[in-house]
């Protein structure tokens, strides 16, 4: 009894893996899911594939069909322009679970923000770049310009905006200027902030 | 010999079940707080008051990663673990059963995440009338952002000629963290300021930031 149903139970088994292999006629869908990519210039392959992926794009599938139990080798050939890409679960034998485990995690490289304070003679000054703040204190000799730099530095292409947070508690008010654009590919510090 | 086996284990069974009721006559009704991920997370506000049965309350302190109420319960009592305060600033749910009979499970668990609140931000700009037509290459007016992490908004011209137009970020601001409003990209013929723009995120949605735009 317990050997007929072993039996039964392999032979379904053995049906359904054949029919999943489809005869080997290259049926399975490769594709890749992509996270953070934020920059052009990402070019990938696999096999005769070559696949140029835009910025923004999440995920990619690969033209050329493939059949199950052969190999597929995902690579980068190219990395996004100030990005780099890493890649997971890019090797394997083809099956309807592997096809589609492939994964691409984007970091775009990321640069220091900061920038000087002008006049400044009273404690308490906060700058921020939205949730990213900075307390300022004066110079030793009251007034001289103040470098700052945020704690979180600013992905490449990506918009920053100083604002004003605290006021100094003497008094005085400051300004920024030139206070919002899109990061350049490298630290900045051109941001200023003018108190009076 | 396979029955034997069977026999043994079933008789194995029976015996740390026995021995798991009779060494423990009463329950405690515990449990964990936790991130989104399952792994352990300090309650970083206090203010939060758990209550089980409707009765039998425990505050909890910031930065407590467990906790047991006062009162055992005996095997087959009922629990209710419910939130009769949430902490500061945050909202607080369970991720497991809350409800149960004690003597169900080894022992009783509930797993609690918590999430900082937030608001939007948003406000009103005006002088929008002025704006250039839209076109496919700049079908924006001006475009403001709210630092690097908070987001961008396209403010657009009003199709029906009005010179203000409501704007609220995508984006919602957690309580505690603050916020900074400026113009990233200023139409080509004004000049658009920000007022009201930065300020600390704290128990209501914002929404009083003023842009101005006036023709150069």
């Amino acid at each position: 009894m317990k050997s007929l149903t072993l039996r039964a139970g392999l032979a379904l088994l053995c049906a359904a893996t054949l029919s999943a292999c489809g005869g080997g006629s290259g049926s399975l869908v490769l594709q890749t899911t992509i996270v953070g990519l934020i920059k052009d210039g990402l070019i990938i392959t696999n096999g005769g594939d070559t696949l140029t992926v835009p910025a923004n794009t999440t995920g990619i599938t690969f033209p050329t069909l493939i059949g199950a139990d052969d190999q597929f080798d995902i690579e980068i050939k190219q990395q996004p322009t100030h990005a780099n890409c890493v890649l997971a679960n890019n090797k394997n034998k083809a099956n309807v679970y592997t096809v589609v485990q492939s994964s691409i995690t984007c970091t775009t490289d990321s640069y220091n923000l900061g920038g000087t304070v002008f006049g400044l003679t009273g404690t308490g000054l906060v700058i921020a770049n939205g949730a990213d703040r900075v307390s300022v204190t004066p110079s030793p000799n009251p007034g001289a310009p103040v470098a700052f730099i945020f704690p979180t530095k600013v992905p490449d292409g990506s918009p920053y905006g100083v604002t004003v947070l605290a006021q100094p508690t003497n008094g005085q008010v400051c300004e920024a200027y030139n206070n919002s654009g899109n990061m350049p590919s490298g630290d900045s510090s051109a941001v200023g902030v003018n108190c009076h | 010999m396979k029955f034997s086996y069977l026999r043994a284990l079933a008789a194995l069974v029976l015996g740390v079940a026995l021995s798991a009721c009779g060494g423990k006559a009463s329950f405690d009704v515990s449990g964990v707080f936790v991130d989104t991920l399952g792994h352990s997370q300090a309650v970083p506000n206090s203010g939060m008051i758990l209550t089980d049965n409707g009765g039998d309350d425990i505050s909890i302190p910031a930065g407590a990663t467990s906790f047991t109420f006062p009162h055992r319960l005996s095997y087959g009592d009922n629990y209710d673990v419910e939130f009769k305060q949430q902490p500061d600033h945050m909202t607080c749910s369970f991720t497991n059963f809350n409800t149960g009979s004690a003597g169900h499970t080894i022992s009783i668990s509930v797993s609690i995440t918590c999430a900082q609140n937030t608001y939007t931000l948003g406000g009103t700009a005006t002088g929008l009338a002025n704006c250039p037509a839209p076109t496919s290459d700049i079908p924006y007016c001006l475009t403001v952002t709210n630092g690097t992490t908070g987001g961008t908004f396209n403010i657009t011209k009003p199709a029906d000629g009005t010179d203000n137009a409501p704007f609220t970020f995508a984006s919602p601001v957690r309580d505690g963290d603050s916020y900074g409003v400026t113009v990233l990209t200023q139409p080509a013929n004004m000049n658009c300021t920000v007022a009201n723009g930065a300020g600390i995120m704290h128990d209501a949605n914002v929404g009083n930031v003023l842009v101005t735009c006036v023709p150069k």
